[in-house]
């Protein structure tokens, strides 16, 4: 630009920056050319043409007068999360020096502990050293299979993924067993994708993923990392609306453990522009992701957000990531009356709380509503702190205890595992199991015979399919051996192959009256029951009857899950959670 | 030809007030490179850069044209032909001059008293003005109902440049604003006009249509983000290229419309689609198409051959682009990248081969994402936009191969 322009627009550049109002509007006026008493429409036009055409005539190859780069403000980025007190504990040491990580530890103990009761980073990282261990033949025939066992039990959904890998290297049944799951996930992306692909090519009107049953798209998703791209971009699609199908809200509820980066455009989307529901779910998914541009936005989303929920979510989920901006916003919502709030509030606490909070969530076992109980056992789980055994025990003591068995016992477990890390020891009594398995007395020997002979005949009707015939049978075997749980499993089992699950559900709900404790340690009863209430109560609910099918689902949920498939015991809470939401 | 002295001095223009001054001597000779000419012809107002590069002359106004009357003015001024109203054998008398025949706008109103409020505020006050906000407001009330997704990614876009003190964005948008009030209040709007009103407005006229029809296409989606803009919240933009042709074309879609259904990445056979004229890329409306949502190795091959591979022409897309729409133009580019991501300070480049660097200008996250995992990422695509003077890429996806299978992956 010629010398004489450039000052003259630089002028001219400054009273726009400044306003005509500021600068000398008359001055500003004689550079345009204008009378003085030119409108200032016309001042206002000319300003912005010259300074628009002279902008766009060095488009691209100009350079920032020093000037206005000064009044630029600096690109936004996020403020850098408060410093957190040093916790010099290994836990804590794992936390705050990136150097430090488990492939310096060889201790099995140790390691098991952190499986137990680490962060979602640390448990990831003490499960890959493990079975590094178990590989390299350095772990110990016992330790393989203490960790067969928790990789077995273990109701980690966000590292449903890298569990069911363990399983299949640690070998024994529990190899095989992940092995024939894994071929069952195999067969079903095959499926979906060719579902998929009619869909889009107008073979199939309706979309699949909508369409399939609950536990069956989540064991999908629970594995998400290792699925197709095209599955990935599909999903996507469905979640930001682009699939003509109205199924976002189920499908982003199924997602909450897919921990698979391909999907953080889709949720920060969803994030930033949902409504609260929306944007809750997403927090929830964003959460196990490790990705780095999850942290940026969930920053700028939770210092924009305005609603109590969201905001408590999103805070849970920067916690995840290492921030604990929000852990003071989170504590204060304790002392807030509304369930949901509450709920919310201890869900972030999972990740934001400390050993200090462990009185103030204690004191939420005692709360009137289940929903909040529950959240509280599980943000009393991650915390972890020896203090709150003593509240686990009163809990388990009472009726209500009995509701929540699976809960305290883990909640309880990993906590003993993370006082062990500290370095801490708890009182003795504290370290008994919370529950004990009732002894049941044997029937007479003539009865028992008898009982035997039903059993057998009605498993004879069953291969014969006369299964109304083979019922009479079974339950003759009951009747004659009271305190028997399998006939009563058997006849349930064999109507749910049926699909009758109404019926089949009174045979389940009979034997866990007669013997709860086997059912819930028997894996293939405690599968077949739990997807029987699931079932039912998927049924009921598509007929509108949403508070059945809610009673239904807290039966199941009252069960101690942890023998069923990881994606069965995530799909139930899934459908809690949207039970719950209908009220 | 009427004597000087018998013209008025304010009908006088900067030819004829030259060579009235008494001081006027023969001066030292001088090369001209650049003018910039201010001219009024026909009631209007227009402004004219004309340059010398490489011993050829490029002459283009404002508003990007090339030619017409403004740019024909111009170049008979500095050839020292033709002449202004005081130089014509007929000059016409002051007062006699009749304006052209104006409609009510009430969008070309509210568009003006933004261009007021911004411009007495001034750009560093703006976001805080109470004045400019309810003049914001007032667009929005006045423009068409939904929002056209022009007219409001440009407020949106406005609202983000007046909160970065950013002069350049601000002026083109308003000037484009005033322009299209002008144009708006047009009875018989010129064909100029009519594109620039269906370009913010997507409504195009019978006398001058501004669409297109095509067909037989073969589209891939490399990429699919969501853009704020003003009075519908968000846009969702699809960025389509033609495997024939190379160009890329975006497909819009408000929260709450409907537009083509399918994933990203996905393959389009389009039967039929129509393109509406305006600034790069073009907006294209899928009529008759089939989806698939897998991407053959073709598709892939395709995609990586048709990546440009030099920073220059890339530049200069942009500039074209924006001499055009400079209000509206958000140009798109796909760049190969084959290893070719550079650390420059604390930030990423793409390097061509020779050396020269399109810096990548993208949100938190992003570029550790790329050092991570797509370092050898065969191509990105993204926004062109601006940073301090240097045209940026604003990265929305990449195309990468792992193994034997190529993926495009969303940033």
């Amino acid at each position: 630009m010629s010398e004489r322009f450039e000052p003259r627009v630089a002028r001219l550049r400054r009273a726009l920056l400044e306003g005509l109002g500021k600068a000398s509007s008359a001055e500003v006026r004689q550079e345009l050319r204008l009378e003085t008493d030119a409108p200032d429409l016309e001042a206002a036009r000319s300003l912005v043409q010259i300074v628009s055409a002279c902008s766009v005539a060095v488009a691209g190859e100009g350079e920032l007068a020093d000037e206005e780069r000064a009044s630029r403000p600096p690109p936004g980025a996020p403020p850098e999360p408060p410093t957190s007190a040093a916790d010099m504990s290994i836990l804590g040491r794992m936390d705050a020096d990136e150097t430090f990580s488990t492939e310096d530890l060889d201790d099995v103990e140790t390691l098991l502990g952190f499986l137990r009761a680490g962060s979602l980073r640390q448990r990831r990282a003490a499960l890959g050293r493990l079975v590094a261990m178990h590989e390299d033949r350095e772990l110990a025939a016992p330790d393989a299979d203490r960790l067969a066992d928790i990789a077995s039990q273990a109701g980690d959904h966000a590292l449903e993924l890298e569990l069911a890998e363990a399983r299949e290297k640690l070998g024994g049944a529990g190899a095989r067993a992940a092995r024939q799951a894994r071929e069952r996930w195999a067969k079903l992306v095959t499926e979906v994708e060719e579902q998929v692909r009619a869909y889009w090519e107008g073979e199939r009107s309706e979309e699949p993923l909508a369409t399939m049953p609950g536990d069956d798209r989540a064991e999908l998703f629970l594995r998400a990392r290792q699925l197709p791209e095209m599955l990935v971009a599909h999903a996507a699609a469905v979640l930001e609306g682009d699939a003509g199908s109205g199924s976002q809200r189920e499908l982003l509820s199924s997602i909450r453990h897919a921990g698979d980066p391909r999907l953080v455009p889709t949720l920060l989307t969803l994030l930033r522009q949902g409504g609260q529901d929306v944007a809750m779910e997403a927090a929830r998914a964003l959460r196990p992701i490790a990705d780095p541009r999850v942290r940026p936005v969930l920053a700028e989303q939770y210092e924009r957000s305005r609603h109590d929920g969201p905001k408590a979510l999103i805070a849970g989920a920067l916690g995840e990531h290492g921030d604990p901006r929000g852990r003071e916003y989170v504590r204060s919502l304790l002392d807030r009356g509304e369930t949901p709030v509450l709920e919310a509030a201890l869900e972030a606490l999972e990740t934001l709380g400390a050993v200090e909070d462990t009185p103030r969530i204690a004191a939420l076992l005692e709360h009137e509503d289940e929903r909040v109980v529950h959240r509280a056992l599980r943000a009393l789980r991650r915390v972890a702190d020896g203090r709150a055994l003593s509240s686990l025990q009163k809990l388990a003591r009472t009726p209500r205890g009995a509701r929540h068995g699976a809960e305290l016992d883990e909640a309880r477990e990993t906590i003993l595992a993370r006082v062990d890390l500290r370095g801490e020891e708890v009182e003795p009594e504290q370290t008994t199991a919370l529950r004990t398995v009732e002894e049941t007395r044997p029937a007479l020997g003539g009865k028992r015979f008898a009982a035997w002979r039903s059993y057998a005949m009605g498993h004879l009707w069953l291969a014969f399919g006369a299964v109304e015939r083979a019922r009479r049978r079974l339950e003759r075997a009951a009747s004659l051996r009271p305190g028997w749980v399998w006939p009563h499993l058997v006849i349930g089992i064999a109507y749910a192959r049926r699909r009758q699950h109404a019926i089949a559900l009174s045979a389940f709900r009979r034997a866990i009256e007669v013997d709860r404790i086997r059912v819930e340690r028997q894996p293939l009863a405690i599968r077949a029951a739990a997807r029987c209430f699931l079932r039912r109560a998927e049924q009921v609910a598509g007929d509108g009857r949403v508070d059945v099918a809610r009673g239904l689902v807290a039966e199941a949920r009252e069960l101690d899950l942890r023998r069923v498939d990881r994606a069965l015991r995530f799909e139930l809470e899934r459908r809690w959670d949207a039970l719950q939401r209908a009220v | 030809m009427k004597s000087r002295n018998s013209v008025p001095p304010a009908a006088l223009d900067l030819v004829d007030l030259a060579r009235r001054r008494e001081d006027l001597s023969p001066a030292p000779p001088a090369r001209l490179e650049r003018a910039t000419l201010e001219l009024s012809l026909d009631g209007r107002r227009e402004l004219v850069v004309v340059t010398a590069r490489d011993g050829e002359l490029r002459v283009v106004t404002a508003e990007g044209a090339t030619e017409g009357p403004f740019v024909e003015a111009a170049l008979a001024l500095l050839a020292g032909v033709g002449g202004s109203p005081a130089r014509s054998e007929s000059p016409s008398s002051p007062g006699t001059e009749r304006p052209p025949p104006r409609l009510p706008s009430p969008l070309g109103d509210a568009l003006e008293e933004l261009l007021i409020a911004v411009v007495r505020s001034g750009i560093e006050a703006a976001p805080s003005s109470t004045a400019v906000r309810e003049a914001l407001e007032h667009v929005l009330r006045e423009a068409p109902r939904p929002t056209p997704p022009g007219l409001g990614r440009a407020l949106a876009r406005l609202r983000r440049a007046l909160a970065d003190n950013d002069v350049d964005m601000v002026s083109r948008i308003l000037d484009g604003g005033a322009r299209l009030a002008r144009d708006l209040r047009e009875e018989l709007p010129t064909a100029e006009a009519h594109r620039r009103i269906a370009a913010w407005t997507h409504r195009s006229s019978q006398r001058h249509p501004s669409t297109q029809s095509i067909s037989e296409r073969e589209l891939v989606e490399v990429g699919r983000e969501w853009l704020p803009t003003a009075g519908t919240g968000s846009l969702q933009r699809r960025y389509l290229v033609c495997t024939q042709t190379g160009e890329v074309f975006r497909e819009e879609r408000s929260r709450g419309e409907e537009a083509s259904v399918g994933p990203c990445p996905r393959v389009l056979r389009v039967g039929l689609a129509t393109l509406e004229d305006g600034p790069a890329p073009r907006r294209i409306r899928l009529l008759q198409y089939e989806v698939s949502p897998a991407l053959d190795a073709r598709v892939h091959e395709r995609l990586a051959e048709m990546a440009e591979r030099e920073a220059e022409r890339v530049v200069e897309h942009y500039r074209q682009v924006v001499r055009q729409y400079p209000a509206l133009a958000e140009p798109v580019a796909i760049l190969r990248a084959d290893g070719r991501l550079r650390e420059e300070g604390d930030s990423l480049a793409l390097a061509d081969d020779g050396g020269a660097l399109v810096p990548l200008h993208a949100p938190a996250g992003i570029p550790e994402v790329l050092r991570e995992r797509f370092i050898d990422a065969c191509w990105i695509a993204g926004r062109l936009t601006e940073s301090d003077g240097s045209v940026v890429l604003d990265p929305f996806s990449v195309g990468s191969v792992e193994g034997s299978s190529s993926r495009v992956v969303r940033l």
